[in-house]
């Protein structure tokens, strides 16, 4: 069982890694969340009785440890301030991720599931537990409200 | 750069950074090895993880909406969230114009007797209720203000007795653009052998333009003419809560406050 779990979740570890700091903002939080969501589904997996939905399920765990998080503190650090797990990245690449932090964290989640996930509307609709027409709406609301903040500030 | 064209933008660049960064938790740790020893037990472990099952299965099945507990909670009303733990109410949701409203749960004043709870929550009537836009756009301070969340008596006139002239009041906060209220009145229990509704419109004031009322049979209705959000969500009090002395009572004092005027 420990193989299995281990294989499903190593395919999402990165995009999951990402979508936290998307959220938190702190790779450190970032990690720390990550480490007790595995934990978490680790326990449970064997419960999980349809193994596809293994992605949207952890997903799901993560995004309420990541909002269990933030209720307990806060952090404006910016990407750069933390450690540096993205040195062989591109600048450009950090650059969009630093973007994706600065933004409210209610609508970065949009752009990490959406993009470093690669999930769908209904997807992204199933782990956050609203409707795909409201998906589909904060989508285009955070793609404008990063092209904004990646254009600095100014719409373009 | 057009939406499309910055779509493609953010793939390639969710490409590449997923190839470049190194990132792997330690998953062969003692509390992994821990975790996987326990679901071998048998007898009071497997008990335990059950426990722990249902508590994670329960983050996992979590309901888009706060629960009534979880509102009361939020809203400094520890009391009422002991009631609401009772969970013996299920939601309803019913989208009408811009706004979805959901109806979390209701409690009434000899309810809570039961409890022995505070003398402040005894003898109020209690509902819990979110309130979105359909759209999925947060709800703002404005929009929050325009909504109007009451109950109603079968028989009664709603503009006559509703929440304002109940003696009524109502706390509230925004979370995740979506408004959770708490109403409280005088306890309507009394009139459980009565149609109850909990109704909720866009208008600030309950008016002839929101809700029918039906002069021969007392029955009121949503008025179909209405364009906009007019509500009404049916009770379903146990009858045994009726009291018609109480009742006969309370609608005396309210003409006596010139509430109601006629009927």
């Amino acid at each position: 069982m420990y193989s299995d779990f281990e294989q499903r979740y190593r395919v999402c570890e990165k995009a999951l890694f990402l979508t936290a700091v998307g959220y938190l903002q702190n790779t450190e939080d970032a990690k720390d969340c990550l480490q007790e969501t595995a934990l978490s589904a680790f326990k449970a997996y064997n419960k999980l009785k349809d193994k596809e939905l293994f992605k949207t399920w952890i997903t799901r765990i993560m995004i309420n440890k990541c909002k269990d998080m933030l209720k307990k503190r806060r952090y404006t650090d910016e990407l750069k301030d933390n450690i540096n797990v993205f040195r062989d990245s591109f600048e450009s690449d950090t650059e969009i991720l630093d973007a994706v932090c600065r933004l409210n964290k209610e609508l970065s989640v949009y752009i990490t599931l959406r993009f470093y996930n690669d999930m769908t509307y209904e997807q992204t609709a199933k782990v956050l537990g609203q409707t795909v027409s409201t998906v589909k709406y904060r989508t285009k609301k955070a793609l404008k409200a990063l092209k904004k903040e990646l254009d600095g500030g100014n719409d373009k | 750069m057009n939406t499309d064209e910055f779509e493609k933008k953010l793939k390639a660049h969710s490409e590449s950074i997923l190839s470049s960064f190194d990132f792997r938790l330690d998953i062969e740790t003692e509390e992994f090895k821990m975790a996987d020893k326990k679901k071998k037990f048998t007898g009071t472990l497997i008990i335990a993880a059950a426990l722990l099952f249902t508590l994670t299965g329960t983050t996992f099945a979590a309901y888009k909406y706060l629960t009534a507990k979880e509102v009361a909670d939020e809203l400094d009303k520890p009391e009422l969230a002991e009631y609401f733990t009772n969970d013996n109410y299920t939601a309803k949701t019913v989208t009408d114009g811009d706004y979805r409203a959901v109806l979390l749960g209701i409690a009434s004043g000899r309810e809570l007797n039961g409890l022995n709870l505070d003398t402040e929550l005894q003898g109020g009537t209690y509902a819990v209720v979110a309130v979105e836009k359909a759209d999925g756009t947060d709800m703002t301070q404005d929009d929050c203000s325009n909504i109007c969340v009451s109950p109603l008596i079968e028989g009664f006139k709603p503009w006559q007795v509703n929440i304002a002239t109940m003696h009524g009041g109502y706390t509230e906060k925004i979370s995740d653009g979506i408004m959770y209220r708490i109403i409280e009145c005088d306890d309507i229990g009394c009139f459980a052998d009565r149609k109850l509704y909990i109704g909720v419109s866009d208008r600030t004031f309950i008016s002839g333009s929101t809700y029918n009322f039906d002069e021969e049979s007392g029955k009121i209705s949503e008025s179909p003419d209405y364009d906009g959000t007019n509500i009404l969500f049916e009770l379903k009090l146990e009858p045994e809560l009726a009291d018609k002395d109480k009742a006969e009572k309370y609608i005396k004092s309210l003409r006596n406050e010139g509430i109601v005027t006629d009927g």
